[in-house]
């Protein structure tokens, strides 16, 4: 494969990463500030970053902004905020087209740049507060996000889940806070917030595309690394999250027709590229356990499966039941993580999981978006494997350690949204 | 056989369109220094193809709604190794869709596509419905339609094309209804595989790592040639005017959710191109992030980002503007947009903002052929449009802000629109 990836220190906890394949068409910039979550001011960075996008110093008005941003060929600007395992992760991210597929060649790339920097360090600031009244616009988009939360049934079941499966860890805690939260940030806060990030946060900046934007990654090198930092915060993205002594069952009630549940298995096996395989052979495909017994053979549910955090050691199974199947259900689950448990696999089936997640992890290749994200998780466990070497990794995984994989994770929490009596359709 | 190469030399790209003498159409881009191959074997026949006949049927024949979509489940059945067992041999993701006028069949994968393009010929002409399977497939389609329903912007959606499409059959929801599907039987099945899954009315597209000549080599060994049946598709006229103005529903939701939608004419070919690129381009400087309504609405509070806009149609058989999000006031909004199409139509657009939508837009293009699974998809819907993925581009040079503005009145028509509301459930 013709891609390069380059990661420097521009200052202290600050990187810059360039993945670059000619093949590409677009390039993407990323600048993320990462700091431990603390649920106090969650909703305030969540803020903060859409305030970024908003408006800066130079263009004053959001529609002209956006104006701007369309005029460079549709440049996109948006703000991005998450939890990675115990931390928060937020920043803006930029995707535009190269210089060489503008008409007549036209240069954007250092304009596009320059806003971009523009909005990250030189904000819409008027005598040490944002913007008065996106400030409020913003604010209640913010409490209006949280109020949407139940909009997605299965994105809120998924929230609450994550509540009691992680339960007194950092992780357990939304990207956007409570609203009670939400309505009391204060412009001062969002100031002393904004100072705090840019002097402590981890800030990466990441270039992936096709490149051939020298410039612009020299303004961006130049602008960051000028930046006055101090107490910057120290990352360990990998922090299990600890068994509980007893499984955890929780139920919620909501107006829904189907149920949504979770289960989660944690544990605290090392390699992570064998319980990624061990999941994605118990339900991580439409060939694995639980497509096949859970939903093809008992018609349970429309979806049934398993993915895996390696940063906290859980494994998550998710379906979509009717009330009256749940015990079926979740004792069919607990059949396959058993069956998986007792070596109840062959070699022809692991096999194919193997040839399957390969081919998964070989296609991240082709999109600057997969690749800027297999970088982002790399760097998240300390490595900077490429999609090649990975898959040189499951290779040698045996079944022996698929097995003995499988037996150290434990179930930990079930969790169900489940329909109102007046709602269940049984 | 005869091959087309089908070029854009203002972008340097090119695909081909080979018609195979099976009957079946073979669209092929080659993408280079891609490793992966994604293929899509699709027929134009989706949910909105409820009444047709054929040169063997006689006359018209009706079948139930969700009938598309529950073929598209039962097609993965085989009489001997089920085909996600096959596929399971050789890496790739493969999967299905059913739309509105088209079910797509599809395999994705970095390692063994000719496996995988054997398998996906192979099992899409070969049907196998018995009672028993698809007795089991009721329970589990029952639960996707359940999943559909818990979605508060899905029914908004419905409820719009419902209260806009008094006749058409857009308006049915694309799995149907439990009660729905409790009609179908293994020979309506038959019936209607028998009658789109023609190689006629079908397509292979396929991009990325891939080679001409070894597609080539596995359609002559696989696909069965086809007799032309003269498919033939009955959609009841729909007139002018909207069965309901505004519509709303309950749901556990956090603010109001809306759609606006306006219907217009259905049109195909060149037509059609023409239309959906000066509707998209009316819809972005209308109320898109740079607009000057946008920009009100969002200084009052009136919408937040959420708020969104497409031109959903397809080709020769609906076309629909609409526009969606979240409001405590949605009726205010639908009442601006219409009084913003009425200034527009008499101003007209700012020709700035129109050159800068229109360079917007071909960015959009270019970001499309970085894309294996665009590409893709946009040679299938080109196709079935009976156009190539270049039109877009080249009309563009073409189109004018007098254009977009002339095209108002019958793209915006206040008589052909609605709003269909979904309202937070009161404790």
């Amino acid at each position: 494969m013709a891609i390069r990836y380059d990661r420097s220190v521009i200052g202290e906890g600050m990187t810059l990463t360039q993945i670059i394949d000619p093949k590409y068409k677009t390039n993407i910039v990323r600048v993320r500030f990462v700091v431990p979550i603390d649920p106090e001011n969650t909703g305030t960075n969540s803020l903060l970053m859409s305030l970024l996008v908003t408006s800066n110093s130079e263009v004053k008005s959001r529609s002209e902004l956006s104006s701007k941003f369309m005029g460079l060929y549709g440049t996109s600007i948006g703000s991005i905020a998450g939890n990675v395992s115990d931390y928060q992760a937020m920043g803006v991210s930029m995707n535009m087209i190269m210089d060489k597929y503008t008409i007549g060649g036209e240069v954007i790339s250092e304009e596009a740049v320059r806003q971009l920097l523009l909005c990250v360090l030189s904000p819409d600031i008027t005598e040490g507060k944002f913007n008065e009244n996106y400030f409020k616009l913003r604010k209640q988009e913010l409490l209006d996000n949280i109020a949407a939360s139940v909009n997605d049934k299965r994105t809120y079941a998924y929230i609450k889940a994550k509540e009691v499966i992680y339960e007194g860890e950092p992780a357990a805690y939304t990207d956007f806070g409570t609203a009670e939260r939400a309505e009391s940030i204060t412009q001062e806060e969002l100031m002393a917030q904004y100072k705090y990030l840019l002097e402590s946060a981890v800030i990466d900046v990441t270039v992936c595309g096709g490149g051939e934007i020298d410039g612009a990654v020299k303004m961006l090198k130049d602008a960051f690394s000028k930046l006055e930092r101090k107490n910057v915060v120290k990352v360990d993205y990998r922090t299990l999250s600890a068994l509980k002594n007893e499984v955890c069952v929780k139920e919620e009630f909501m107006d829904v027709k189907q149920c949504k549940m979770f289960m989660a298995y944690k544990s605290d096996y090392e390699d992570i590229y064998v319980c990624k395989l061990m999941s994605c052979l118990l339900g991580g495909s439409a060939f694995s356990k639980l497509f096949l017994n859970v939903r093809e053979k008992l018609s349970l549910c429309y979806g049934c499966d398993s993915y895996y955090s390696d940063l906290k050691g859980v494994m998550l199974i998710e379906s979509g039941v009717d009330a009256v199947n749940i015990e079926k259900a979740q004792e069919a689950i607990r059949e396959q993580v058993k069956i998986l448990q007792g070596e109840g696999f062959t070699e022809e089936e692991l096999e194919n999981t193997k040839m399957y997640i390969k081919s998964n992890f070989m296609a991240n290749y082709d999109s600057e978006w997969d690749m800027a994200a297999w970088y982002r998780a790399q760097d998240s466990r300390g490595t900077s494997y490429t999609p090649d070497e990975v898959c040189d990794i499951i290779d040698r995984i045996t079944a022996e350690q698929v097995i003995e994989c499988a037996k150290s994770f434990k179930e930990d929490t079930v969790f169900v949204l489940k329909a109102k009596e007046d709602t269940a359709d049984e | 056989m005869n091959k087309e190469i089908i070029k854009s030399e203002r972008f340097g790209e090119q695909y081909s369109l080979i018609h195979h003498p099976s009957g079946l159409d073979i669209l092929i881009w080659k993408m280079e220094n891609y490793s992966t191959t994604e293929a899509a074997f699709a027929t134009r026949y989706g949910s909105i193809n409820t009444c047709f006949k054929t040169s063997e049927t006689g006359d018209f024949i009706e079948v139930p709604e969700g009938i598309a979509h529950y073929l598209e489940h039962k097609l993965f059945e085989s009489e001997d190794i089920p085909v996600f067992e096959l596929y399971a041999q050789t890496g790739a993701s493969a999967n299905a869709f059913t739309f509105f006028d088209e079910t797509a069949y599809t395999f994705s994968t970095s390692k063994n596509w000719e496996r995988s393009l054997e398998i996906l010929l192979d099992y899409v002409q070969k049907p196998y419905f018995t009672q028993e399977n698809v007795d089991k497939e009721r329970g589990i389609i029952a639960q996707e339609i359940k999943m559909y329903e818990d979605s508060p912007s899905n029914a908004c959606f419905y409820n719009m094309l419902k209260a806009i499409y008094k006749e058409h059959p857009v308006k049915i929801d694309i799995a149907g209804t439990v009660e729905s599907i409790a009609q179908i039987t293994p020979e309506l099945l038959y019936d209607c595989y028998n009658t789109f899954y023609n190689l006629h009315n079908m397509v292979l597209s396929i991009a990325g790592n891939v080679d001409e000549d070894k597609v080539i080599e596995i359609c002559d060994r696989i696909l069965k040639p086809a007799k032309d049946l003269h498919l033939e598709c009955k959609f009841p006229e729909e007139g002018r005017g909207v069965a309901k103005k505004r519509v709303t529903a309950s749901f556990p939701v956090g603010l109001p959710l809306f759609d606006i939608g306006f219907k217009s004419k259905a049109c195909d070919g060149m037509e059609f191109e023409r239309k959906i690129s000066v509707a998209r381009m009316a819809l972005k400087m209308l109320i898109g992030s740079s607009s000057p309504l946008y920009q009100q609405l969002f200084d009052e509070g009136l919408i937040n980002s959420q708020l969104g806009y497409s031109a959903f149609s397809c080709s020769g058989s609906f076309f629909v503007c609409m526009v969606s999000g979240e409001s405590r006031d949605p009726d205010e909004v639908y009442r601006r947009l219409l009084a913003e199409i009425e200034r527009v139509r008499k101003e007209g657009f700012d020709e700035e903002s129109f050159n800068i939508v229109r360079k917007s837009r071909y960015g959009s293009i270019v970001r499309m052929f970085g894309s294996v699974e665009g590409l893709t998809d946009a040679m299938t819907v080109s196709y079935f449009n009976g156009t190539s993925v270049f039109d877009e581009a080249e009309l563009l040079a073409d189109i004018t802000a007098e254009d977009c503005r002339a095209a108002l009145d019958e793209l915006f028509d206040e008589e052909n629109s609605a709003i269909s509301i979904i309202e937070p459930i009161k404790e």
